[in-house]
């Protein structure tokens, strides 16, 4: 009797240990999904490799080799044997191991005089609410503190093919020491169809230009201010011309995308509040369907279809 | 002294004498609304600054040349400052809560502007703006919605904005069906009207699919019997003090339209599936009636197509035929710590400015008609529809009726019938599975056992009520 007992007590402890087990190995997956590596920026190793390496981070390469007038061209995205023997020479020429792999030391050779060094004209942090404005067009993020223009960085922003995503955004994520493309500090945000954020860069003469993959890039030494400031949750609005997404289809609760932002920007201008465009149909966008619907006595059901389309003049 | 037993029927019939006459004095002369004056030589002193606190519903979109509400109102304020320099106006949106809040600590605005009036007999602070308003200025407001306000002979708000409910036609689709659109949009249409208008357009499009082509299209049939029995002699459920208005007849004769109605192809018994699309539809030429919507939705369609025509519903009788309106109105309300009758002819001097002019005549641009009669016609120009619909919005003045927000208790109650008893009725009577006649007593019986049912006063008291209105 007392044997099964503890038998008993055995198969409850095991259970019991079981569910922890997994409930930390569901945690750590959690963790490790949260850490996944940014869309935006490569911290890959480049090198001649067969088959070839291409991607947005050898066109950055040759154009900037380009722009040195290191390598004639043209900006195909491919490293073969034409690009590495270029980057052999420019090693040779810094008084690097002319290897033609193409680490962190070459991409801060490339940066040349665009040197992590720049003054940044530091300032306390501010005392009031921290929001940030990000102008794709003039390429700057501004802190603002209780609504007053506090200070204003210069930036560099994703280039026509891969834009920077349009709209009202929070921080959601900080971490250091990721190093090679993303700098020295990384401050993630919350769009749902990519994982982008504002961080430093080991390319400093693309700040001021388009020429990201969506990401915004600062200096380290300004990404490292900002870092000191702003905390999980913080605003940041991106500004820029949304015009050329089309918003089609049926939209219903729970989608997510770049169309998402347009609708729920072109909602709020016809008066109808849907929150922070986030790209995420949610609950304030139905509410605010719902209220489109009610002030024009359509049947309430919170889905936008062509009726509501032809309401917001997107048809 | 000794007691005499023969005293017993002498004492109790003094009892019930004072009894009686207690509740008489109590009924009728305690619960009696104090007469409310104001001195008429009453000024607004130009030496003396004053703050008005002003609450308003929200309106979306543009107001004219106004990106939106709120900087309407700031020019309509600027506008007043004008001419009333130390008369200072606050302003701000406002939702229930704040002011189910500001009413219980007994600290509502000096304005409000709402699609409804609050009942002045539950909430003392209001006070009647009409005192306010000289006969011409009186005149000058529709009168309907003024009507609608008067209670004890004063008027409690100043009408702003009228919106009438109304159903929308294609009006290309309803002509080729031999519709009379001039005289249906000036006189009406009774029912047989509208049904044989629906059978026409049945065999017009008989050679089409009913899916594609739904010739009447209400949200909810539910609304459509709702819809129909206002314009059987029955303005409304209840009446503000809570009786059941619904007669036998009335349910009854309704019901049987709304079943002949089924029986033509064109009625939608289940509107679901065209939740979404329905205007697209009407734009389309797909569905020639769709009810019930509201001018802002027809003004913001008019740009899509100038062929859209608001509709009145049909009638039963032209003696009965009304048309349904939501008024905005603007109330008074004194504040507990007491300013002055200055200070509520200060607001209530802005009240007037807000319902009359070009504050008024701009409610036409958010799709509503003006209930200044004066504004009128620059409201009307500026919804900026086809002219044949223009001549509905200024039938709908003349056939317009409104009734006062319920109490919040009978609201409730409403809706709970609705909910419990007329919905599940409607729906079993159109899928036959109950007759005519037991929808008709289901529907009777359930409101005379929810709701109190209008009698004449009879009895004593009945005699001696009649006998207090005959003098008093």
């Amino acid at each position: 009797m007392a044997k099964n007992k503890f038998l008993f007590l055995k198969v409850v402890l095991s259970f019991l240990l079981l569910s922890m087990i997994l409930r930390f190995v569901v945690y750590a997956l959690e963790v490790k999904s949260e850490f996944k590596v940014p869309d935006c920026e490569s911290n890959r190793i480049l090198q001649l490799k067969d088959p070839l390496m291409t991607g947005y981070d050898v066109i950055e390469l040759e154009e900037r080799m380009i722009e040195l007038g290191v390598y004639s061209g043209p900006a195909f995205g491919v490293y073969d044997y034409r690009l590495a023997q270029a980057v052999t020479a420019f090693q040779g020429s810094k008084e690097l191991e002319p290897n033609g792999i193409v680490g962190p030391e070459t991409w801060n050779a490339l940066a040349g005089e665009d040197s992590e060094d720049r003054p940044t004209n530091a300032k306390p942090r501010p005392k009031g609410k921290i929001t940030l404005t990000i102008h794709v067009n003039s390429r700057t993020l501004t802190v603002y503190s209780d609504g007053e223009v506090y200070k204003r960085y210069p930036i560099g922003v994703g280039k026509a093919s891969t834009p920077t995503p349009i709209g009202e955004w929070k921080i959601v994520h900080k971490s250091t020491g990721w190093g090679g493309g993303f700098g020295t500090r990384w401050l993630g945000l919350n769009i749902p169809w990519g994982i982008y954020g504002i961080h430093g860069t080991n390319k400093p003469w693309s700040i001021g230009r388009a020429e990201s993959h969506g990401c915004i890039r600062m200096h380290n030494k300004d990404v490292e201010e900002l870092f000191s400031w702003i905390t999980v949750g913080t605003e940041v609005d991106i500004i820029g011309d949304i015009s050329h997404i089309q918003v089609k289809d049926n939209l219903s609760p729970g989608r997510t995308g770049k169309d998402i932002v347009k609708f729920q920007m072109i909602l709020r201008e016809a008066g109808f509040n849907p929150g922070r465009a986030d790209g995420r149909y949610g609950q304030q966008t139905i509410d605010a369907i719902k209220s489109l619907q009610r002030y024009y006595s359509l049947p309430v059901t919170g889905i936008a279809g062509p009726d509501e389309f032809i309401l917001l003049k997107l048809k | 002294m000794k007691f005499h037993k023969t005293f017993i029927p002498l004492i109790l019939f003094i009892a019930v004498l004072i009894g009686v006459g207690f509740s008489f004095y109590s009924k009728l002369v305690m619960e009696r609304p104090k007469r409310i004056t104001i001195d008429p030589t009453l000024q607004i002193d130009p030496d003396k600054e004053y703050s008005i606190t002003v609450w308003d519903y929200s309106f979306p979109g543009k107001v004219g040349e106004f990106s939106n509400y709120s900087e309407f109102v700031a020019a309509i304020i600027s506008e007043f400052r004008g001419i009333y320099p130390n008369i200072n106006i606050s302003f701000r949106l406002f939702d229930e809560n704040e002011l189910k809040d500001s009413l219980h600590k007994e600290e509502p605005p000096d304005l409000l502007c709402a699609p409804y009036i609050l009942d002045p007999n539950e909430n003392r602070l209001m006070f009647p703006i009409g005192l306010f308003l000289n006969e011409d200025e009186k005149a000058n407001y529709e009168v309907f919605p003024l009507e609608a306000v008067r209670i004890d002979n004063m008027i409690w708000a100043l009408p702003r904005w009228i919106s009438p409910t109304l159903w929308l036609g294609n009006a290309k689709l309803l002509r080729n069906a031999g519709v009379d659109l001039e005289g249906v949009l000036t006189k009406g249409w009774t029912w047989e009207e509208f049904h044989n208008t629906l059978v026409e357009l049945e065999k017009k499009t008989s050679h089409t699919s009913t899916q594609e082509y739904g010739l009447l299209l209400p949200y909810y049939p539910l609304w459509l019997f709702q819809d129909l029995i206002l314009n059987n002699g029955v303005p409304a459920m209840l009446s503000t003090d809570g009786q059941f208005l619904w007669d036998e007849t009335s349910v009854r004769d309704t019901a049987r339209f709304l079943k002949q109605l089924q029986e033509t192809r064109g009625f939608c018994r289940e509107p679901e599936p065209f939740y979404g699309k329905i205007l697209h539809l009407m734009l389309t030429d797909k569905i020639a009636i769709m009810g019930r919507t509201n001018l802002p939705l027809l003004k913001e369609l008019a740009n899509n197509s100038r062929e859209l025509l608001p509709l009145p519903m049909p009638h039963n009788s032209v003696k009965e035929w009304r048309i349904q309106t939501d008024v905005f109105y603007v109330s008074l309300f004194k504040n507990k710590r007491e300013k002055g009758d200055d200070h509520l002819k200060a607001a209530a001097e802005f009240g007037k400015f807000l319902t009359t002019g070009k504050a008024a005549a701009l409610g036409g641009e958010l799709g509503f008609l003006s209930a200044s009669r004066l504004d009128q016609e620059a409201a009307i120009k500026s919804i900026n529809v086809s002219p044949l619909a223009e001549t509905f919005l200024y039938t709908c003045l003349s056939h317009g009726i409104t009734s006062i927000n319920l109490p919040q208790e009978l609201q409730e109650k409403e809706e709970k019938f609705t909910k419990e008893v007329l919905l599940p009725a409607v729906k079993e009577l159109l899928e036959e599975k109950s007759s005519l006649e037991e929808f008709t007593v289901t529907i009777i019986d359930e409101g005379k056992e929810r709701f109190a049912v209008q009698e004449k006063p009879n009895g004593s008291f009945g005699f001696f009520k009649r006998l207090y209105e005959r003098f008093f």
